[in-house]
């Protein structure tokens, strides 16, 4: 069945609102001919769906919305008074009337039968007001989405909007915003956040793209455009008959040449229109071209969509217009509408065409307005070409690259399928746009001079580049430009050449300085001043990556670890706790660390916990941020066989290749580290046992007669009689203070009533040492010293 | 991870791709990229991004997936991630902070909901035993190894089917051994000891199982290692840095240290007076396929990552990349073949992991080392578009050549033409210096090739396969069938050993395999497929290249050809036609047979082939018969002491009497007999089903011939299903035996008839493993049958069913090679 047989009958209803289909760009400086205008016409209204003779395969092929599912993303009530009005329901939509020839009531039956079919060829049935909406729409800020719709880059399609988001700032409007005026009556809000997130899923074509929205905020931008009203929701139940109907429908009105769905009736293989086919040529006047359409599919086309439309499909020919030019021009021409179809010149400038319009120019905003219009209004894209690596541009359009982290206006994915002609099309259109310049490779010992030369034009000695722009992933202090180490990724030579020469030439009002001007070196001292080798040098400097040297005035900061609410374990390198060091932490500012390689609490400090780096390739270590009471870092914990036995020493390692000479040292002393447990404030309890007897050693910040103590419980367990068990507590300097406590310059240790105080002389060449003798019988043993740092 | 970076060849690299390039704006473009085949890759692989939550710094350096699903990121600052939603199509994964304050993790695996985490100073057992969804305790599992220098990474790997976890320990500065195990792999077992297990490693960034599932480490480029390395973990072995000899003192069960290697020698001549050194199994050749390789994963996903299933993928620190790998072991050492694969990564990638949803994560950080990427550190997701690329599959060695197989059909003319194929070797010294030149280069002539029926598989002969070189490969020249350019032309095969010649000449009219890796290496069976109604046809290829390729054994099928060549089940016998003759051709085959598994039925051969198999009884070599092999011939002129010799009753043990059970309508359920259980043929051997019916091969009331142990006894069901019913009016009878021969000389031989056996009853793997485990014990390898051996179909295997109504059945002559197809090794 064709769609006369459909219509043939009907009459014409005159009426009909005109409201034409809103092409955004349409009235932008695009800078196209009329003709190339309505060939992108024949495009974006999908001509070709029907007139299968027009020849549009150099482009790639433009679905229309996917509805699987439809019935559960969009209001059964709209749906039904869309289809039978699109336009009148939907200002601006780019669908076609198609049932204006029915009679009134059998244009609302075909509407309902329509309906029907999509919903129930929809999995899941539209749901109104998912309970969570209310929840969320007190927990997020309320104005959160309407601060979103007006900075991410909603207003270069759909122009700005009251803050309850159901009106359009009237005065700012041109007539070709996309009207956003029915979506409270279309979408529920979990069905808008839902297109939002990811809107090609639905629209594969891209004309709405991917904001890169997270589903949060998608959801706030949702709740911002509803506002408080509840969409329509009438429950329908499918009636069989109906279903059929519309099923019917759907194929006949070929409904299926745009929309994907699944079950719908295959496309009919010979379509009506194909002038070509039945030996005649296309009447320009009438149709879907005539000024009062009927017997056709009604665009409520303006009279200069019309005029495009006609001069595209010229006066001869019955395809559009394929100027016969070459490469060059042919990529000048397929840059210039692809620009305009996907709307990029909104908010890109190439050339004289393109722009941030006026009426939206306020919504264009920064983190960093310090830095002039370059950080709120996106990069022109007037020699694009000859600017940007090719990978560089595909990661930006596909893979949604980003270099300006202040620039709040987001850059869109497209869909990499409805622009994977662009990249190419973008560095042959812009080829002959700057001279090529070769990077000459430096070769020792000239490289090490530009390496050195590069690094010193970018610091604060020389051209002090980087008191703007971030470097290697360290912000500067002040402003935060472009990381200049991406660089070399980005750009091709011959751009960054001729823009650190002359930037104000590429991007009129630049903040940046000129460094050559003219071409001429300021910077005199470092490579004799010439410009050439000065570029050269920065540009191999910064091809070296991350490994560049960091240039003067840039200082990565270590990193403090704090503490806050619950202690704090950090396992890591350090001078006072070796190579299997556990530092831990306490909010109350005092803090110990452990070797975990020997069993021994070696260091105890005030104040703030540790800086750790993270800068290089060892890094990890951490250093205590005071200065720090030593303990001995031998084993702890050793069976002597008397106590005049010499206490085991760790091994000294020396000289340029130093062997381990005792690799077993702790082990056989006994010495076996099992790990730590944390209780529910985060304070280890480091489990460790020395030969036949487990120790459990926990340490917590406590108050001893007013002041301050590091409380050291130990819990010796002993399976068997092993012999006494020694503790080694204080080495050098030290004197008893009272019964069972001892000091030093920095420490007061409190020793427990249990086991027998071995304070012992110097024997040798080891220092003085405190021993605790155990003699531990299976079962049991708690030990408690407290240790007092002394101010 | 390489320490040492020579800033000014870094920094020589980038300009040399800039300097070539730069003139011309089209190729402007491939400045900063390796290859310069980003944009081809993207079409088949795309990098998703996964957003980190701002303020988390997430040095990736390990990667578990949970048994929930969620997956661990375990991070060179110490911290471990729960991850969710990273499969996601818009992924905005959450990091739940699982555990902190470790020490450079490089290795995550978990068993029974704990963590265990390899971290510089131990391995960790990492659990949260109050549930509150945060680690508390923290168990040393094991901290065996000295640690007294930042660059003594550890890297540790998944739990093997053991239960063991595995961790490569790093030299001392990259450099040194000045700590115990330096330079060491060590194995850590599930009762918590810790065993050395080989020395000779610099700087690993990886281990773990290779696509086979035999331990793999990475190595880096450095002193002792020309070019960055997969090397095979070899118990006992060395691999190839000597520093780390001063710990075999602490590693008695390891014996002495082996002898040091010569500096400026080469790894295969040194491992003549090394039998411990473990030659490096894949090259990657020095910045042309990576700076610094990093952790590796196998492709798991089974077709859900594309075309690569089963194979290896690693990283690249350096040049942020990630690469393919895989690996053949030919005569017990490992060799094979590195690939490109996608570039542009944000960062120095420092480890890979699948998803639960097949696709690949790739992490790490670029700080230390000079590093491509100019991210700090990123997460990326690399995804199959669907869309299959034009690539290498995969290079395996043959004994004159190489086997080339790709992704898609070849353009056939330029598939065909020698030109096509471009192959330079070289090879590396071995050496005490950091790092070393491509040295040697050669330049083998392609002398032919053969590409097979799909156009996928080009075998390729070689004027000269340069043992202990890399064979690096350049197909810029071929094309798909739809004139498709390789998304990546070039490939590198290291060749440490070339494969044994098989011992049959290929040839059109039979089928040849070549044994892989197996405990069958260096032995050789002949298949006979010569009968009209079980299919053997079919089901014998399909054993030939199980043994082949799962085995090690190198198989030979021989079939019943027609006057065209063509091998038809549809000949008639004798007893229908009495002038009819059969041919067998490649029966000389038999003379190299350590084994034959005959599957003949009816055969009247001319005399000059029966003499083949006469001398074969004679030989006191096994054999194997299977179902009508029993009435396997008919003209059969065979004489001991005087007799005539039954071939059925008297070498088989029985011949077939009659159907016990109605033929082609009952079925057979396999019951293993009690009290063999322990017979080595019935090791694994579980569930026999077949769609046959039981044969009957000794009078009713009567028993096996004397000399004959039944090992299976064949059950009636009634009717063709698996769970049908028992035909309980019939009894089980033998259907599996093994019994002896001795032929004139007086030499005893293994026999094993089994009755079952037609197409569709080798699908049952019962019988398969019972037929794989019968071949060993036939060939006195007993001892090797494994449980846990594999009896997968290799390739793929559609069998007919039985009968005689050959059209209805889709029965028709059919070259040899028609069976040979869809091997993969």
């Amino acid at each position: 069945m064709s769609i006369f047989l459909l219509v043939v009958t009907g009459l014409a209803l005159p009426g009909f609102q005109q409201n034409p289909p809103v092409v955004p760009w349409l009235h932008q400086e695009h800078g196209l001919t009329e003709a190339q205008v309505g060939s992108l016409l024949v495009r974006e209204l999908r001509c070709a769906a029907c007139h299968t003779d027009l020849d549009v395969s150099r482009r790639p092929p433009l679905p229309g919305p996917d509805l699987n599912g439809v019935g559960a993303r969009i209001a059964p009530n709209f749906l039904e008074r869309y289809i039978a009005d699109p336009a009148g329901t939907q200002p601006g939509t780019r669908m076609p009337a198609l049932l204006d020839d029915l009679t009134p009531a059998d244009r609302a039956e075909a509407a309902r039968a329509l309906t029907e079919y999509l919903i129930s060829a929809s999995r899941s049935t539209f749901d109104v007001d998912p309970p969570e909406r209310v929840e969320r729409a007190e927990q997020e800020q309320p104005e959160s989405g309407a601060r979103l719709y007006h900075s991410v880059g909603c207003v270069a399609c759909h122009g700005p909007r009251d803050m309850t988001g159901a009106e359009p700032f009237v005065d700012s409007a041109p007539n070709d915003w996309i009207a956003l005026d029915h979506v409270p009556h279309k979408y529920s809000p979990s069905s808008l956040a839902e297109f939002l997130f990811q809107p090609l899923h639905v629209r594969p074509a891209g004309r709405m793209p991917d904001m890169l929205l997270s589903r949060s905020e998608a959801h706030a931008i949702s709740d911002y455009l509803l506002g408080p009203a509840q969409v329509e929701a009438a429950h329908w139940a499918a009636r069989p008959e109906l279903v059929a109907r519309g099923r019917e429908l759907f194929g006949a009105l070929r409904c299926n040449a745009c929309h994907a769905l699944e079950g719908a009736p295959a496309l009919d293989a010979s379509p009506p229109l194909d002038a070509s086919s039945q030996g005649r040529a296309l009447d320009r006047t009438r149709g879907c071209l005539a000024s009062e359409v009927s017997g056709a599919p009604r665009y409520g086309l303006a009279s200069d969509q019309r005029a495009a439309l006609r001069a595209a499909l010229g006066g001869a020919s019955d395809s559009p217009t394929e100027p016969d030019r070459d490469g060059g021009a042919a990529a000048v021409d397929e840059v210039a509408e692809t620009l305009t179809a996907f709307n990029c010149i909104a908010c890109h400038a190439r050339g004289p065409n393109g722009g941030v319009a006026a009426a939206v120019d306020a919504y264009f905003q920064t983190t960093q307005p310090e830095l002039g219009d370059e950080a709120r209004i996106p990069p022109t894209l007037s020699l694009a070409g000859a600017k940007l690596q090719g990978d560089w541009v595909r990661k930006v359009l596909f893979d949604a690259a980003r270099v300006r982290p202040y620039m709040l206006t987001r850059m869109p994915q497209f869909g990499e399928t409805n622009l994977a002609h662009l990249p190419a099309a973008l560095l042959v259109a812009d080829a002959d746009g700057l001279a090529p310049y070769p990077m000459v490779i430096p070769e020792e010992p000239a490289a090490r001079t530009a390496r050195v030369a590069g690094r010193e034009l970018l610091g604060l000695t020389g051209l002090g580049c980087v008191s703007c722009h971030d470097f290697n992933g360290t912000p500067t202090p002040g402003f935060r430009g472009i990381d200049l180490i991406t660089t070399p990724e980005r750009l091709q030579p011959r751009w960054f050449v001729a823009f650190m020469i002359a930037p104000t030439r590429f991007r009129p009002g630049i903040v940046m300085p000129e460094s050559w001007p003219g071409g001429v070196a300021v910077h005199q001292r470092l490579l004799d001043g010439d410009t050439d080798a000065q570029l050269r040098a920065i540009w191999y400097f910064l091809s070296q990556g991350r490994s560049a040297e960091d240039p003067a005035g840039i200082r990565p900061e270590p990193s403090q670890l704090h503490v806050e609410g619950s202690a704090r374990v950090y396992r890591g390198r350090s001078a006072v706790a070796g190579f299997r060091g556990v530092a831990v932490g306490f909010p109350e500012g005092v803090h110990y660390a452990f070797d975990a390689g020997c069993g021994s609490l070696t260091a105890i400090w005030r104040g703030d916990f540790v800086s750790v780096r993270w800068d290089g390739q060892g890094a990890g270590d951490f250093r205590p941020l005071a200065k720090v009471i030593e303990l001995p870092r031998d084993v702890a914990f050793a069976r002597l066989d008397a106590a005049s036995t010499p206490w085991p020493r760790r091994p000294v390692l020396e000289g340029t290749n130093p062997v381990n000479p005792d690799p077993r040292y702790p082990r056989q002393h006994g010495y076996t580290f099992r790990g730590y447990q944390l209780d529910a404030a985060s304070i280890p309890t480091l489990l460790y046992a020395c030969g036949a007897t487990e120790i459990e050693d926990r340490t917590e910040v406590a108050e001893r007669s007013g002041r301050q103590v590091l409380r050291r419980v130990l819990r010796l367990t002993s399976v068997a009689e092993d012999g006494p068990l020694y503790m080694r507590l204080l080495t050098g300097d030290f004197e008893a203070r009272a019964d069972r406590q001892f000091v030093t310059s920095e420490l007061l240790v409190s020793l427990p009533p249990e086991g027998k105080v071995v304070n012992r002389p110097a024997m040798g060449e080891g220092p003085p040492e405190l021993l605790l003798e155990l003699a531990l019988s299976p079962g049991t043993t708690t030990l408690v010293f407290d240790y007092e740092p002394l101010d | 991870m390489n320490r040492l970076i020579d800033r000014a060849r870094l920094g020589a690299l980038t300009l040399l791709l800039g300097a070539g390039v730069l003139p011309t704006c089209a190729a402007a473009q491939e400045l900063g990229s390796m290859w310069g085949t980003e944009s081809r890759e993207r079409e088949a692989y795309r990098l998703v991004k996964l957003p980190v939550p701002e303020g988390l710094v997430l040095e990736a350096g390990a990667f578990v997936t949970l048994p929930d699903g969620r997956i661990a990121v375990g991070t060179r600052r110490g911290d471990v991630y729960l991850s969710s939603g990273v499969d996601d199509e818009k992924p905005e994964p959450t990091f739940t902070l699982f555990a902190t304050g470790l020490d450079e993790i490089f290795g995550l695996a978990e068993r029974d909901g704990a963590l265990y985490v390899t971290q510089s100073c131990e391995v960790t057992r990492v659990t949260d035993s109050d549930a509150d969804g945060r680690a508390d305790r923290f168990e040393t599992i094991s901290d065996a190894w000295g640690y007294a220098n930042y660059h003594e990474y550890a890297f540790g790997s998944k739990f093997d089917a053991e239960g063991n976890l595995y961790v490569a320990l790093g030299l001392s500065q990259s450099y040194y051994s000045q700590e115990l195990f330096r330079g060491w792999a060590l194995k850590v077992t599930p009762d918590g000891r810790t065993v050395p297990i080989a020395s000779g490693l610099r700087s690993p960034a990886g281990i773990g199982p290779n696509e086979h599932g035999a331990l793999f480490v990475i190595e880096s480029q450095g002193p002792w290692n020309s070019s960055c390395s997969l090397k095979a973990i070899v118990p006992g072995g060395f691999m190839g840095h000597p520093a780390s000899f001063n710990w075999y003192p602490y590693a008695p069960e390891l014996g002495a240290a082996p002898a040091s290697p010569r500096s400026g020698s080469s790894v295969l001549a040194e491992r003549e007076l090394i039998p411990e050194l473990v030659p490096y199994a894949v090259i990657f050749p020095y910045i042309r396929m990576g700076r610094s390789i990093t952790g590796f994963t196998v492709d798991t996903t089974e077709g859900r990552f594309g075309p690569f299933a089963g194979q290896m993928f690693l990283g690249d620190f350096s040049l942020s990349l990630l690469m393919r790998a895989t690996t053949e072991q030919i005569d017990g050492v490992w060799q094979g073949a590195c690939y490109p694969f996608r570039e542009g990564l944000s960062t120095g990638i420092l480890n890979v992991h699948f998803t639960p949803e097949g696709r690949l994560l790739a992490g790490g950080t670029n700080r230390g080392w000079p590093v491509r990427g100019t991210a700090p550190f990123a997460l990326e997701r690399l995804e199959w578009t669907g869309v299959t690329p034009f690539e290498i599959l995969r290079i395996g060695i043959t004994p004159n050549g190489f086997e080339v197989t790709f992704t898609k059909p070849l353009d056939p003319t330029l598939g065909r033409d020698p030109a096509s194929y471009s192959i330079q070797t070289f090879t590396h010294e071995y050496h005490a210096g950091y790092g070393g030149p491509e040295i040697d280069q050669t330049t083998p002539s392609v002398e032919s090739v053969t590409l097979s029926e799909d156009g996928k598989r080009a075998t390729l002969k070689l004027s000269e396969v340069k043992v202990g070189h890399v064979h690096a490969f350049d197909l810029a020249a071929l094309r798909s069938r739809d004139a498709e350019t390789l998304v990546h032309r070039h490939a590198y095969y290291t060749v440490n050993r070339v494969p044994h010649p098989q011992p049959v000449e290929p040839s059109p009219r039979w089928l040849t395999f070549t044994g892989g890796a197996g405990p069958g290496a260096g032995k050789h069976i002949v298949l006979i497929a010569a009968e009209q109604e079980y299919r053997s046809e079919q089901s014998l290829p399909m054993l030939a290249r199980l043994l082949a390729a799962r085995h090690g054994f190198d198989t030979t099928v021989l079939f019943a050809l027609n006057e065209d060549g063509l091998v038809d089940p549809t000949l008639k016998t004798r007893p229908e036609d009495p002038t009819v003759l059969h041919d067998i051709p490649g029966l000389e085959a038999l003379e190299s047979a350590d084994l034959l598994v005959l599957f003949s039925r009816f055969m009247s051969l001319p005399p000059d082939q029966l003499r083949h198999f006469y001398t074969y009884l004679d030989s006191g070599k096994p054999l194997i018969g299977l179902r009508t092999a029993n009435h396997g011939f008919i003209e059969f002129d065979y004489s001991k002491d005087g007799e005539r010799v039954r071939f059925g009753e008297d070498v088989l043990g029985g011949a077939f009497r009659g159907h016990h059970g109605r033929w082609h309508q009952d079925s057979t359920r396999g019951i293993l007999v009690d009290s063999e259980r322990d017979h080595p043929i019935l090791h694994g051997v579980e569930d026999i089903w077949g769609p046959s019916d039981v044969y009957r091969t000794f009078a009713v009331g009567g028993q096996l011939p004397e000399g004959c142990t039944a090992l299976v006894l064949g059950q009636p069901l009634v009717g063709r299903s698996h769970g049908d019913a028992i035909e309980s009016t019939l009894e089980p009878l033998p259907v599996a035996w093994t019994k002896t021969w001795t032929g004139n000389e007086g030499k005893a031989a293994r026999v094993f008839q089994c009755t079952m056996g037609s197409a569709r009853d080798f699908e049952s793997a019962g019988l398969r493993r019972l037929v794989v485990n019968a071949a060993y014990w036939c060939l006195g390898l007993d001892e090797l049958i494994s449980t846990s051996s594999s009896v997968e179909i290799v390739g793929e295997y559609a069998p007919l069913a039985s009968g005689f109504d050959y059209e209805a059945l889709g029965v028709v002559p059919r070259a040899p090679a028609y069976y040979g197809g869809g091997a993969e090794r």
